[in-house]
């Protein structure tokens, strides 16, 4: 297995893994939840502002996926980009993380570096900081983790 | 007076994988820019069409000045058409020259030949 994957699981395993994860959920009333560590963000509403300031919840990500945002009309990308912002602002006010993801099912649903960062420019968002913080933030939950070693210990009598 | 010379904008070659043809990418790129930026960037922009390298690689040409407003319609080109930016260059040459290499990968990892 590769070092540099992250696996998104939908629930919490019960042991110790040998590979990294988070806990990921698309239904942002999983806000509250403390096992989770990433929440997709598909529609952003008043009540979605609401759960934020009520749950308090540290150190969580909000993701939005690029694909999304792609399915949109224009009218709504703009309304998007300018979502983007303000959530990027408010999850730096409480401690959270903004994902932008690329949310590709295939090969031609992929976004590069360079687009990412464009559409980061979009968004009011200066690129070097958005990838240091992302890069601090999966550190910190991928250290947080006790993971079972993948390799067999011969016990010695 | 210190003596310049006559400055020719910048361009940047953008190497984009798409599976509609190029005109097709072309109008749909432009619509997008138009929707978002607005006619008089777009033109600004001065997006051309520049080659066509195998069957879904193909190279476009803009205003290094408007390479940002430009990749962000490429990434946010509806479903139907979804483009991917696998390089930008300063110059043709250079570009084609990593496109080859590029080349082989993806016809490796689309399992397709030309």
């Amino acid at each position: 297995m590769g070092v540099n994957v992250i696996r998104l699981l939908k629930n919490k395993p019960l042991a110790s893994t040998t590979f990294p994860y988070l806990v990921a959920s698309g239904d942002y009333h999983d806000l509250a939840s403390k096992d989770m560590d990433l929440v997709d963000i598909t529609d952003i509403d008043q009540q979605f502002y609401e759960i934020l300031n009520h749950a308090h919840p540290k150190r969580l990500g909000l993701e939005i996926a690029i694909s999304k945002l792609r399915a949109t009309d224009d009218q709504k990308l703009a309304r998007n980009v300018s979502l983007i912002k303000s959530i990027h602002s408010f999850t730096e006010k409480h401690g959270n993380q903004l994902v932008l993801t690329s949310g590709a099912s295939s090969v031609f649903e992929m976004v590069s570096g360079r687009c990412f960062d464009a559409l980061l420019n979009l968004c009011d968002i200066k690129p070097e900081t958005y990838w240091i913080s992302l890069n601090k933030w999966l550190e910190y939950k991928i250290s947080m983790r006790c993971y079972a070693s993948d390799t067999k210990e011969k016990i010695q009598t | 007076m210190p003596v310049t010379l006559k400055r020719r904008y910048k361009r940047r070659y953008i190497l984009v994988l798409c599976r509609s043809s190029s005109e097709e990418l072309l109008s749909i790129t432009r619509d997008k820019a138009v929707n978002m930026f607005g006619y008089v960037l777009t033109q600004k922009a001065y997006l051309r069409l520049i080659d066509k390298i195998g069957p879904d690689l193909h190279v476009i040409r803009c205003r290094s000045q408007f390479l940002g407003e430009v990749l962000c319609a490429l990434a946010l080109i509806g479903t139907e058409h979804s483009a991917v930016v696998l390089d930008v260059s300063g110059t043709l040459r250079s570009l084609k020259a990593r496109a080859a290499i590029k080349k082989t990968v993806i016809e490796t990892l689309l399992g397709t030949s030309s």
